[in-house]
């Protein structure tokens, strides 16, 4: 292992604590409307806007897994709808070749929204999560509206944690 | 600046991931000891940083849900003095019947929630993710509590503790979905027995089954019913008959109905301070 790859890898554990402990710490602790900040989901699909869907699904993958240490849901559940919708993002951001702000921001947005509908089918179907239909709905909207907003300063993030590393592999 | 690209391992990186992941999900729903002692262990570390974590956001907690639940605040301010003019209104009546009911009850030896030892906790924070329906307690292993017990406050029952570190613990809220509770019509004569499931959060608990329709009626209060290996002690609080649906069928000459509701007496969204009682049950 390269110095370059032990740093980045310092990093990258390092960012995913920070947010453990803000999740967990502090923001578990606000809610808007009756809706808890998603931090960690929108690490998640923040990381596959600035990185693309495989190293997205890689980095939502380890932050799902963190995540449901803390959950009463089964281990992995998050771990496999964060990676999903990671690769999933940043799959459509690479088809649309765009880098717009704006779109950035609905990507974020939206992907949040459809990370937490999937979550709780997902958890419906294991039997682990219930909630109605409307309670749902007003989760994932006003959730999806405020990692739209909060979530560009993130992109930052993973481009401090992954940028001194080579960027790119050529596409075959 | 980012380049991100796919490379030809995608398909490869990501069916190793959900097969990961998958293999968790399994490998928690059987109960792998090793997952639940990482988590125990994760949790366990991360309690201080959820304590100072509740102690410095509740100022703005507070000052927001002060802004916008003001109207819901004035409401529920009228709808207490009304209950405290009620409460007020036959103290003494109420005094010596409860007197009286608990010397009956010594003489008995009857185990009840009111002379069962108890852990006093603070309700330190409600739960960590959205769609989660629990909240978390100051108190843990080294004050003698563990999974299963009953949480109760003096209006009655909270729920019971579902997994517990060395100094906090996890309550299931009564009205989570899969709880369940024996309880029965605090006013009934004939023992009438039956099952409450909760619902998810904010919602009515619903009974198991169908009932006597002239068993229940709705503003009845329905207590634990403690019978013989129910994890719950008897005549606890449990909330009141908000629902009785009409009949459905009749059996042995009285009417059948499904479906019945019980409005749980405790608000968990209000919680400050908690009992958990040191009971178990027997056999």
């Amino acid at each position: 292992m390269t110095v370059d790859r032990a740093l980045l890898l310092l990093r990258g554990a390092a960012v995913v604590l920070v947010a453990m402990i803000v999740q967990a710490g502090v923001v578990s602790h606000l809610s808007l409307f009756g809706v808890r900040p998603e931090l960690t989901l929108l690490l998640a699909v923040s990381a596959g806007v600035a990185l693309g869907p495989d190293r997205g699904a890689v980095v939502g993958f380890v932050l799902g897994v963190s995540y449901d240490l803390f959950l009463q849901t089964p281990l992995g559940l998050s771990a496999l709808i964060y990676a999903l919708l990671a690769f999933a993002v940043g799959t459509i951001q690479l088809q649309m070749a765009t880098r717009r702000r704006l779109a950035r921001m609905l990507f974020m947005g939206v992907g949040t929204a459809v990370g937490i509908v999937v979550w709780v089918v997902a958890g419906r179907l294991l039997d682990a999560v219930w909630a109605t239909p409307g309670t749902t709905i007003r989760v994932a909207l006003v959730a999806g509206l405020v990692n739209s907003v909060l979530g560009l300063p993130l992109i930052r993030v993973w481009g401090w944690v992954f940028a001194p590393e080579a960027p790119v592999r050529v596409p075959t | 600046m980012l380049q991100p690209t796919r490379s030809s391992r995608s398909r490869f990186v990501l069916l190793l991931i959900i097969a990961t992941a998958l293999s968790l999900v399994t490998l928690d729903f059987r109960g792998f000891g090793p997952l639940g002692t990482v988590q125990r262990a994760v949790r366990s570390v991360f309690e201080p940083v959820v304590g100072i974590g509740d102690f410095a956001v509740s100022p703005f907690r507070n000052a927001w849900r002060g802004v916008t639940d003001y109207s819901d605040l004035e409401e529920e301010n009228a709808a207490l003095r009304l209950q405290i003019e009620k409460l007020e209104s036959d103290p003494l009546r109420a005094q010596n019947a409860q007197q009286q009911l608990d010397e009956l009850k010594a003489q008995l030896q009857i185990v009840t929630a009111a002379n069962t030892d108890g852990r006093i906790a603070r309700v330190i924070s409600g739960p960590v993710a959205n769609f989660e329906n629990n909240v978390r307690i100051d108190k843990g292993a080294s004050s003698g509590i563990r999974p299963a017990m009953v949480v109760v406050t003096q209006a009655g029952l909270v729920g019971r503790i579902a997994e517990v570190t060395d100094s906090q613990a996890v309550v299931e809220l009564v009205d989570s979905r899969n709880f369940g509770v024996g309880v029965r019509p605090a006013s009934a004569v004939a023992p009438t027995n039956f099952v409450l499931r909760g619902q998810g959060a904010g919602r009515p608990l619903q009974v198991q089954g169908e009932l006597a329709a002239d068993s229940v009626h709705v503003g009845d209060a329905v207590v634990t019913s403690g019978l013989d290996g129910s994890v719950f002690p008897p005549d606890i609080v449990v909330g009141a008959i908000s629902r009785v649906p009409e009949p459905t069928g009749s059996a042995g000459g009285r009417n059948r109905v499904s479906g019945v509701e019980v409005e749980p007496v405790v608000d968990p969204a209000s919680l400050s301070f908690v009992t958990v009682l040191l009971w178990e049950p027997k056999g």
